[in-house]
């Protein structure tokens, strides 16, 4: 197989919530994965697999060198057969003997789970992709097989909304939502059509310009999984987190408790033992508009007045 | 490979109803000759829990499957020339989000208690809930080890509670109030009685009393009657709309919905009796509490979560292409397209003794063939076809279509619906929105909507036949709905031929396809010609004034259909 050369991840111009959003994920492979909202040609497929390129999988955190964190694709065509797996049919026939191939969920395990425009996902396949995401396994009852596997992975999703929404269920499972744009400013533009005509002239002496940037967001990322237990909460900002999702009106308690996970992790990426009232802000921007409850007739729309004043209520106390 | 609990089995939404069942063990049939039945997934659930997420979002098969055994705790196999017979007595437990979809009525009667759980509104709790998830996450058996007392002593407690279950005797006096309450409640059968009973001694037990009280079945009664009540709401309420004395708004939609609805009905029966009582439930929910006498169980009737939306409409379909979840297998009509390889090996097995070796260690021939039998959700194309011609009140019109619109897709991503408008005005006519399932894409689309000029109507029925097939012959499994917004009356430059007439034959042909459809007459005034009304006739479609209506009301309309 050609070896496909990767853009790399710090010379995406802009989108700096994406970038965010996918380095916490692979900081913190607990946080519970991220969909990337937007429009086409955004970058989103090339920062995914850009990022897992220079991040080693974490369940090979002894030996950090070797094994870097794999991109598994869960295509929208995929039968419920390949996703959660199937008996070796051949192997049958030829040995009258049952072994079970795993699926892309089993495969998936420790690693990416990337679904390119997840809203248009067959419906039951979405329905064992919210089994395997809940539990982190993936259980199999079909084909005369009974077996349960571990499946705990980072599931980045992609859609364009104008295609049709998520459902809510599968749509709570994702700890983070971003929005993507392309740029509007002209320079920027620019900018962006400069870089990849470099990049596709000549890859290696790109690639091997930025390596230094490359190797640097690689030791904070590694460095910050070192530190990530280490980072404590005040006890005032769970409140606040809480005070938040309150006010937003969000169901259930997935959402406070994302938003300090992600505090933490965006305190642990800062190089950073203490979270403090930014990562809240931050934290709350990732986690709390896909969970905002649909109004008729409104288009959602994440207020982060409703924030700020919370922020605030809490510094005239202090 | 992961050890399955000794007490717990979960049913997860991939299993086949072969599975569930149990069937011939392949691999000893070709090792021994011999037929040995390989149990499945309720046997191994005998006498254990039986979880299943997102109960909602079974199969139809499936959760027949699951009803039946639960109620004979019997299973009887006869396939792939065994017979087997097996029991399976198991404790039920599910949990769904109801924004997916709600469960019939009958599997919901089989689950003894029903629970509505939400988030905690109290800040130190919501912290503590944080705090302990932080807790586990960090370490999970230093933090399991931490409950270990309490779970020994929770452990203790049920013990406890288990051998004083056994002594409690239940008195008469008992017994008549919970016969009062279910009465009251109309629940069906009696197994609301029993269970409120039976309900009743476990709390007193748990609580480690010694005697049942009426306290103890009003607390039950909080768990055993919400997802049974829905009949004694509706019920109320037809009698309650024959009473003139209270009349509030929500009342009055109800009526105009019940008529609306009226010619619907037959159908509904005819083609699957569950979904005219999931619509029941749909009703149950937006019935007015004060219209309803129920001061034995009205606390219970708000802790309802079945209010919601009734999802009578989504519809699951066997599917002929290969998309849709495997459910089982069968004997293909001609030639098989899509293998059920699992069920072939199984057939072929028992034959191999007698077949002669081709090389492989399995002879199949082609009468071992199996199919895939697949299931796939599917919901309905709704398309608004209006007349967006400059007569009167047609800005008006516009903006009730449009709120119907937005709000049939806020529940479109439940009941997989696709929303369209076409509209004709004119001498023209306009896909102004194409079917979708997308509410961004919607409130983008309908920002403006042009109108004004004459009322090529026949136009705009042409088109909007023409959509339909083009999206059946896409997507088949989407079953169509026309919804007609018009006065009726026609006219048109470009059109030499007569208007009506043409209007009329394409009706037919709508009638002909089997296309449901509704007509919504928006003629007002003096004199009316009543030209909607008899466009109606022709099309075999429902009928309503729109000075009756409101956008909510078309919704509602639309879901009882």
């Amino acid at each position: 197989m050609v070896q496909h050369k990767l853009y790399p991840l710090t010379e995406i111009v802009g989108q700096e919530n994406m970038k965010l959003a996918l380095i916490l994920n692979v900081i913190n492979p607990f946080l519970g994965g991220v969909l990337i909202r937007g429009e086409k040609g955004t970058a989103k497929s090339t920062a995914v697999r850009a990022l897992a390129e220079i991040i080693p999988s974490w369940a090979t955190k002894e030996e950090y060198s070797s094994v870097s964190l794999k991109v598994i694709d869960l295509p929208i065509s995929a039968t419920e057969d390949r996703v959660v797996g199937t008996i070796d049919v051949e192997y049958a026939i030829k040995t009258g003997e049952k072994k079970f191939e795993p699926g892309i969920l089993a495969e998936a395990h420790n690693q990416i789970l990337y679904v390119d425009e997840v809203n248009l996902l067959e419906d039951h396949i979405v329905d064992v992709l919210l089994d395997a995401a809940a539990m982190g396994v993936n259980m199999i009852e079909r084909e005369g097989i009974s077996h349960s596997y571990p499946a705990k992975f980072i599931l980045v999703g992609t859609m364009n909304p104008e295609e049709g929404d998520l459902r809510p269920q599968l749509l709570d499972r994702f700890a983070l939502s971003i929005e993507v744009y392309g740029e509007k400013e002209l320079s920027k533009r620019m900018e962006v059509i400069q870089r990849r005509l470099q990049f596709e002239d000549n890859p290696d002496a790109f690639i091997e310009r930025f390596n230094y940037d490359q190797q640097h967001l690689r030791n904070s990322i590694l460095s910050a999984r070192d530190i990530l237990k280490d980072v404590v909460v005040p006890d005032q900002l769970i409140e606040m987190a809480v005070k938040i999702a309150i006010m937003n009106e969000v169901e259930g308690h997935r959402c406070d408790i994302t938003m300090i996970k992600t505090a933490i992790t965006i305190a642990a990426f800062e190089n950073r033992t203490e979270v403090i009232v930014e990562d809240i802000s931050r934290a709350a921007a990732l986690v709390v508009p896909h969970r905002l409850k649909r109004k008729p007739f409104e288009k959602r729309t994440f207020d982060t007045a409703i924030i700020e004043s919370v922020i605030n209520s809490y510094q005239v106390l202090q | 490979m992961l050890e399955e609990s000794a007490s717990l089995i979960e049913l997860p939404l991939n299993a086949t109803e072969e599975q569930i069942l149990g069937g011939i063990n392949f691999e000893h049939v070709l090792k021994t000759g011999k037929r040995k039945f390989q149990h499945g997934l309720l046997a191994r659930a005998h006498g254990k829990i039986l979880y299943i997420d997102e109960v909602n979002l079974l199969s139809n098969g499936v959760a027949n499957i699951l009803m039946n055994v639960k109620e004979t705790k019997e299973i009887k196999i006869e396939r792939e020339g065994i017979s087997s017979d097996y029991y399976s007595d198991f404790l039920l437990i599910g949990t769904m989000n109801p924004d997916e979809g709600v469960l019939s009525s009958k599997f919901l009667d089989r689950f003894g208690l029903y629970v509505h759980v939400k988030g905690e509104t109290d800040i130190q709790l919501r912290k503590q809930i944080i705090e302990s998830r932080l807790a586990y996450e960090r370490d999970k058996e230093g933090f399991c080890k931490q409950q270990q007392w309490q779970l020994a002593d929770l452990q203790n407690h049920i013990q406890l509670a288990k051998r004083l279950l056994a002594k409690l005797s239940v008195q008469e006096e008992i017994e008549r109030f919970a016969a009062e309450i279910t009465l009251q409640a109309c629940c069906e059968g009696h197994r609301a009685d029993l269970l409120l009973i039976e309900t009743a001694k476990a709390m007193a037990a748990l609580n480690q009393e010694n005697t049942l009280s009426i306290k103890h079945i009003q607390e039950a009664a909080e768990f055993v009657l919400p997802h049974r009540m829905r009949d004694v709401i509706n019920q109320q309420q037809k009698e309650s709309s024959k009473d003139e004395s209270v009349q509030t708004d929500i009342e009055n939609n109800q009526t105009e919905m019940e008529s609306i609805k009226e010619p619907f009905q037959a159908e509904q029966t005819n083609k699957d009796g569950e979904f005219e009582q999931e619509s029941i439930i749909k009703e149950s929910v937006e019935a007015p509490q004060e219209l309803i006498d129920l001061s034995l169980i009205e606390p219970f009737v708000q802790k309802s979560s079945i209010r919601k939306e009734g999802n009578g409409k989504r519809t699951r379909t066997k599917t002929s292409k290969k998309v849709g979840r495997y459910i089982k297998s069968k004997l293909p009509i001609g030639k098989p397209s899509d293998i059920a390889f699992d069920a072939t090996i199984r057939v072929a097995a028992r034959y191999q003794k007698v077949r002669k070796s081709n090389g492989n260690f399995i002879v199949i021939h082609s009468s071992d063939l199996r199919q895939k039998v697949r299931e796939k959700r599917t919901g309905n194309l709704i398309l608004f076809l209006v007349d967006a011609s400059g007569s009167m009140g047609v800005k008006k019109r516009m903006s009730i279509v449009k709120s119907a619109i937005l709000s049939l897709l806020q529940e479109a991503y439940q009941k997989r619906d696709k929303v369209g408008l076409i509209t004709f005005s004119n001498d023209e006519s306009k896909v102004l929105l194409e079917p979708t399932r997308s509410i961004e894409l919607a409130i983008k689309e309908l920002a403006e909507i042009p109108t004004g000029g004459n009322t090529p109507l026949a136009l705009g029925l042409e088109t909007a036949l023409n959509k339909i097939r083009l999206i059946n012959y896409k997507d088949p499994d989407y079953a169509p709905f026309l919804v007609l917004i018009t006065d009726g009356r026609a006219n048109s430059m470009k059109s030499a031929g007569n208007q009506w007439k043409e209007a009329i034959t394409i009706c037919d042909e709508i009638q002909s396809q089997k296309i449901k459809s509704m007509v919504i007459d928006t003629e007002t005034g003096f004199i009316q010609l009543g030209l909607a009304k008899e466009l109606a006739k022709e099309f075999g479609a429902s009928y309503c004034k729109m000075e009756d209506i409101r956008s909510d009301s078309i919704v509602k309309a639309i879901n009882s259909s």
